[in-house]
C-alpha cells in the first residue's frame, strides 16, 4: 500500500500543483497594551485595581444574585441585600456583593521568600497554595471590610483571590458567614461574528480556512529538538505530505514560551540552579534563542501571517499584562512588520501582540493568553481540570483574576483590562498539559469554544481550529529519540 | 534525473553525509516532491549495493492506537494527524499502528541506520540560503504561496550594524566616513555577529584604505583606534571587560569567526570535501562549547587565553562577519543613505588653514555626535571625529571663537595652556565688578 505514494515512485515530468493559501481576516484589539515611556508608572497602589474591579462587576453581580434569590426563601426568612460587607447583622439572611480573597498558608510570601534564601536546600517548589486543611481561609471583602467566608457549601463552589460574587448566608455565632449560595458575573455579552469586521455593510463574509495554533515552542539552542520546529515548519510550508490541505491553514498564533530560559528575570529555581552550576555574569542574556526563533519565523512568514504571544520564558516584561515581543529580537522577520513610524491602518503580518491578546481572527473574537492566569488559578483550586478552570475565569469575568495578588502585575489606575467585557468565541490558553477542548454555554446564549493548547516541545503538538465550524483537530510531529 | 543521482552518490556514498530531501531540492533547485522522488529512485536501486545506505521515512496519517490521543470532555475523540519520523528498520510496525492508508515518503538518506536527529536539522539548515527572496521561492520549490504576504525592505537597517562594525574594525580609515555602506550587506544573523564585532574589531587592522591616505592632516591612529573601542556598540554586554578582551586579543579574527564555524559559505566548500556526518555534529557541538567557554572567559576576564578557545575551536576562513572593504561606491551609498544618523552641532573643532588665493579654506576637525541603530534595535549615540572643509565665507561655528585657529598638532594643547593662563586666580571671580 505505501509504495502507492506518489512520493515513493520515480521522478517523472510530473508537474505538482501549485497550491495558494487561503486569507486570513484579521481585526486585532489592543485591550491590553500599557502606555508607553512617562504615562507608564509604577508609583500607583494595587489597592485601585480591586476597586475598579468591584465597581465594574458589581451592578452585573447584583442584578444575577437578586433575580435568583428574590423568591428564595429558609425557615420562612427572604434574603435582604446588604450594601456593605459590615453590615451584616448575626443571624439574619443576607446577600452582599464583594471581592473573594483567599488566604492560604502557601501562598507565596516576601518575607518567607527573604527566609528561604538563607536556607541550604530550597523547599521544593510549591505546586499548589492550597493546603487541604482548616489553615485556608476564604474572605469576602469590599471597601468596608473583610468577612471570612465558611460552611460546607462554600467547598462546592471554586474561589481563587480576586474574583467577584455575591454570597448568601448568615453570620454564625463564631462571627463567620455561613454560606448558602454564591453567584458569579457570569459570561457578559457576545458580539456578532463579523461583527468589527463587516460593520454595517453586510458585505458576503470570506470563507475561511484554518488556524493554526502552537504554544510552548521552547526554542533553545541546547535543546536539540531542532528537528521538531523543521517538520512543523516543512508541514506549514507545504513541503511534507500530509493527508489534509495545509493550504487551508490561513494563520499560526504562537501562544507564548516561544523561548526557552529567555525571561529576564530568572524564575527562583533558575535562579538556585544557575547559582550553584555557574559563575556568576554567564547568564545574563543569551542571543541565542531568539535568533532560532527569528529564524523559524522567517522561514514561515513568506506563507503564512503569524501571531505571537509572549508568554512566561520570554524576553518580555514579566509582569501582566506581557507587552509584545520587540521587534528588535526579531532582524529577519521584522521585515514582515510594519515600520514603526507609519501609520499604517493594515494589520501586521507578523503581529507581536500583548498576552493577554484579545482579537478577531475571521470574524470571530478570540482571548488568548500564554496560560499564566491559569496556572495560578490551578495553584489555588484542587484537581487539574484546566477545562474547568478556564470556564471560570470566563464566568468570573476575569482575564487574570489572581492578578495582582499571587499574578504579578502591572499597576493600574483608572481601568482593569483584565475585567472581561466582550465574551471571546474561543478562549485559548497556551503552555497547558495536554490539548483539551470543550464548548460552555451563558445564560444568554453565548457560545464559548476553550481550548487548552499544550506544549509544542514537550508533546510536538500543532492544534488546528476550523474557522467555519470551530471544530479543532490536532497534528501531532514525532521524531526518534535521540540515541 | 541524472544529477540528483550523481550528488547522491557523491554525498550519501562516498561522503556519508545525511541528505534530506530538503537539501537535494535546495542544491538542485528542484520540486521538494521530486526531490523525495529522487531520494526514493536512488534508495531502490542502491540499497540492495550499498549496505550503508539507509532511508529515513516520513509517515503521516492517522494511528488507529494512539497511547495518547487527546480527549475532549465530551468525550468524542479528536481527529488528530500523526506526522511521524521514523528509521527504515520501525518502518512496518509503524505502518501497522496507523489506520488507512498513511502518506509515506523518504525524508533523507543517511549513512548509518538511525542517525541523530540534530544531523537532519542541522542538514536542513545548511540548505536554507538566507540570501534568497523568500517570496520568490514558492514557485521552484513548490511551498505554499502566499500572495498576501506584506513585507518591507530593511536593507537599509540591516546595513547599519555592519557600518558599525566596519567602523569598529578598520580604526584607521577616514573620520569623515563614520559608517560604511556594508561589504557584506546580508551577514549570517547568528551568534557569531556578536564574536565577530568583539574580537574581530581589532583583529582586522587593515591596511589602511586610499582614502584615508588621500585626506590631508594626519590620522591620529592611537587615539582614533582607542576611541573607537571604547565607543564600540556592545549592545548586549554592558560589561566592559569584553572591550579590554577583544582590544588585548588581536589576531583572534579568523579564530573567532571559525568559532561559530557554521558559515554556509564553508559547508558548501569544504564540509563536502572531508566532512563525515557525525563530524558535522561534533564540530558543531565543539563549537557551542567554545562559544559558551569563550562567554565565561570573557566575564571572567581571562583575556589572553580567549585566543586559544579560539584556535581551538577549528580551522578559521575568517569569511564570516566584517571584511571591511572599502570602495568607492561605497563612499557613494554613505553619502545617500545615512537616514539614522543625526550629525549634531560639532562640538570641538581643530582646524588646519590654508590660505589659498586671498581666500582662507581649510578642514577643520569636528567631533560630531552620531547615533545609529545596531542590529539588536539599540539606538548607539558615540562622538566621532571628523573632518570638515569649511571656507571663509562659511559661518564659522560658535564654538570656534578662540583668538584664532592653530595648526593641528599642538592646537589642543595650546589652547588649553592659552586657556589656563587666562583663568587667574579665583578671588577675581568673586571681586566686585
Amino acid at each position: 500500500m505505501a509504495d502507492q505514494s506518489i512520493y515513493l515512485q520515480d521522478p517523472s515530468d510530473h508537474e505538482f500543483p501549485v497550491s495558494t493559501r487561503v486569507a486570513s481576516t484579521y481585526n486585532p484589539l489592543h485591550t491590553f497594551e500599557l502606555p508607553k515611556g512617562e504615562e507608564k508608572g509604577y508609583s500607583q497602589q494595587f489597592a485601585d485595581m480591586y476597586f475598579l474591579r468591584l465597581v465594574a462587576l458589581k451592578p452585573t453581580v447584583e442584578k444575577i444574585a437578586a433575580e435568583a434569590w428574590a423568591e428564595f426563601e429558609l425557615a420562612g426568612e427572604k434574603a435582604r441585600q446588604v450594601e456593605r460587607v459590615l453590615d451584616v447583622r448575626q443571624g439574619e439572611l443576607c446577600w452582599m456583593v464583594g471581592t473573594v480573597f483567599m488566604e492560604l498558608p502557601l501562598k507565596p510570601n516576601v518575607l518567607d521568600d527573604l527566609v528561604k534564601e538563607h536556607w541550604i536546600a530550597a523547599p521544593p517548589a510549591r505546586e499548589k497554595y492550597i493546603s487541604y486543611d482548616d489553615k485556608d481561609k476564604a474572605f469576602l471583602e469590599d471597601e468596608s471590610g473583610r468577612l471570612r467566608l465558611t460552611g460546607a457549601h462554600l467547598k462546592s463552589h471554586l474561589l481563587v483571590t480576586g474574583c467577584i460574587v455575591a454570597v448568601m448566608g448568615s453570620e454564625n455565632a463564631a462571627g463567620e458567614f455561613e454560606v448558602v449560595d454564591i453567584k458569579f458575573p457570569d459570561l457578559p455579552a457576545q458580539p456578532e461574528r463579523w461583527a468589527r469586521d463587516l460593520g454595517a455593510k453586510k458585505k458576503k463574509p470570506p470563507l475561511c480556512g484554518k488556524l493554526g495554533i502552537v504554544s510552548g515552542l521552547g526554542v533553545n539552542v541546547d535543546s536539540g529538538d531542532t528537528l521538531l520546529h523543521d517538520l512543523l515548519v516543512e508541514y506549514l510550508l507545504g513541503d511534507i505530505p500530509s493527508p489534509a490541505d495545509v493550504s487551508q491553514i490561513s494563520r499560526l498564533i504562537i501562544v507564548g514560551n516561544s523561548m526557552d530560559h529567555a525571561s529576564p528575570i530568572m524564575s527562583r529555581e533558575d535562579f538556585d540552579a544557575a547559582k550553584r552550576t555557574k559563575k556568576f555574569g554567564q547568564d545574563i542574556h543569551d542571543p541565542v534563542p531568539s535568533e532560532l526563533l527569528d529564524d523559524f519565523l522567517a522561514q514561515l512568514l513568506p506563507t503564512i501571517p503569524i501571531t505571537i504571544l509572549p508568554g512566561e520564558t520570554d524576553p518580555a516584561n514579566v509582569t501582566f499584562p506581557q507587552q509584545p515581543l520587540h521587534p528588535a529580537l526579531f532582524p529577519t522577520s521584522r521585515a514582515y512588520i510594519n515600520p514603526p513610524t507609519e501609520n499604517d491602518p493594515t494589520p501586521n503580518w507578523l503581529d507581536s501582540v500583548s498576552n493577554p491578546w484579545e482579537g478577531d481572527v475571521d470574524g470571530w473574537r478570540f482571548l488568548a493568553t500564554s496560560g499564566q492566569p491559569i496556572d495560578d488559578v490551578f495553584r489555588y483550586l484542587p484537581g487539574d481540570d484546566r477545562l474547568v478552570m478556564m470556564e471560570h475565569v470566563l464566568r468570573w469575568r476575569n482575564a487574570a483574576p489572581t492578578a495582582p495578588d499571587t499574578l504579578w502585575s502591572y499597576p493600574f489606575q483608572d481601568k482593569d483590562p483584565f475585567v472581561i467585557k466582550e465574551c471571546p468565541h474561543v478562549y485559548l490558553v497556551g503552555n497547558q498539559p495536554r490539548f483539551e477542548t470543550a464548548i460552555i454555554q451563558g445564560p444568554a446564549g453565548q457560545t464559548v469554544k476553550l481550548i487548552s493548547v499544550p506544549k509544542f516541545k514537550e508533546t510536538g503538538m500543532l492544534v488546528l481550529l476550523d474557522m467555519e465550524t470551530l471544530e479543532a483537530e490536532c497534528v501531532k510531529f514525532e521524531v526518534p529519540e535521540p540515541k | 534525473m541524472d544529477r540528483a543521482t550523481e550528488y547522491l552518490a557523491i554525498a550519501v556514498l562516498n561522503e556519508g553525509q545525511v541528505v534530506t530531501y530538503f537539501t537535494l531540492s535546495r542544491a538542485l533547485r528542484i520540486h521538494t516532491h521530486t526531490a523525495k522522488q529522487c531520494l526514493s529512485s536512488f534508495h531502490r536501486t542502491h540499497s540492495p549495493k550499498h549496505s550503508d545506505l539507509h532511508a529515513i521515512y516520513l509517515v503521516s496519517g492517522t494511528r488507529s492506537t494512539s497511547p495518547s490521543t487527546p480527549s475532549s470532555n465530551s468525550d468524542e475523540a479528536i481527529p488528530t494527524t500523526t506526522t511521524a519520523l521514523i528509521p527504515s528498520s520501525s518502518l512496518p510496525s509503524t505502518l501497522a499502528s496507523f489506520s488507512g492508508q498513511p502518506t509515506v515518503c523518504i525524508y533523507a538518506l543517511s549513512p548509518v541506520p538511525n542517525p541523530n536527529p540534530a544531523l537532519l536539522s542541522s542538514a536542513n539548515a545548511r540548505a536554507r540560503d538566507p540570501e534568497a527572496d523568500p517570496l520568490a521561492q514558492w514557485n521552484t520549490y513548490g511551498t505554499i504561496h502566499n500572495p498576501a504576504a506584506k513585507r518591507r525592505a530593511i536593507t537599509a537597517a540591516r546595513s547599519l550594524p555592519a557600518a558599525t562594525r566596519v567602523a569598529a574594525s578598520n580604526p584607521s580609515s577616514t573620520p569623515s566616513l563614520p559608517s560604511k555602506a556594508p561589504a557584506k550587506p546580508k551577514e549570517k544573523p547568528a551568534a557569531k555577529d556578536f564574536f565577530a564585532k568583539s574580537s574581530s574589531g581589532p583583529a582586522k587592522p587593515k591596511p589602511t584604505p586610499t582614502t584615508s591616505s588621500s585626506k590631508p592632516g594626519p590620522a591620529k591612529k592611537p587615539s582614533a583606534l582607542a576611541a573607537s573601542f571604547a565607543k564600540t556598540p556592545k549592545p548586549a554586554y554592558k560589561n566592559p571587560t569584553a572591550a579590554s578582551a577583544s582590544a588585548s586579543a588581536p589576531a583572534t579574527d579568523a579564530d573567532g569567526d571559525a568559532l561559530m564555524g557554521m558559515s554556509s559559505d564553508e559547508h558548501n566548500s569544504e564540509a563536502e570535501a572531508e566532512a563525515v556526518a557525525p563530524e558535522i555534529v561534533r564540530a558543531q557541538l565543539a563549537a557551542r562549547e567554545a562559544r559558551a567557554e569563550a562567554r565565561r572567559r570573557m566575564f571572567d576576564g581571562e583575556d589572553e587565553e580567549m585566543l586559544d578557545a579560539g584556535s581551538g575551536a577549528g580551522s578559521g576562513t575568517g569569511t564570516g562577519a566584517a571584511t571591511p572593504v572599502e570602495s568607492p561606491e561605497d563612499v557613494g551609498m554613505d553619502e545617500s543613505a545615512p537616514p539614522s544618523k543625526k550629525p549634531d552641532e560639532p562640538e570641538g573643532t581643530e582646524c588646519a588653514v590654508v590660505a589659498t588665493g586671498g581666500r582662507r579654506r581649510g578642514k577643520r576637525r569636528v567631533v560630531r555626535k552620531v547615533q545609529m541603530e545596531d542590529e539588536e534595535g539599540y539606538l548607539v549615540t558615540r562622538e566621532e571625529k571628523a573632518w570638515e572643509s569649511f571656507s571663509e565665507d562659511e559661518p564659522v561655528p560658535v564654538v570656534k571663537k578662540r583668538p584664532m585657529p592653530v595648526v593641528v598638532e599642538k592646537g589642543g594643547k595650546k589652547g588649553k595652556k592659552g586657556g589656563g593662563a587666562g583663568q587667574g586666580s579665583i578671588t577675581s571671580f568673586f571681586a566686585k565688578k
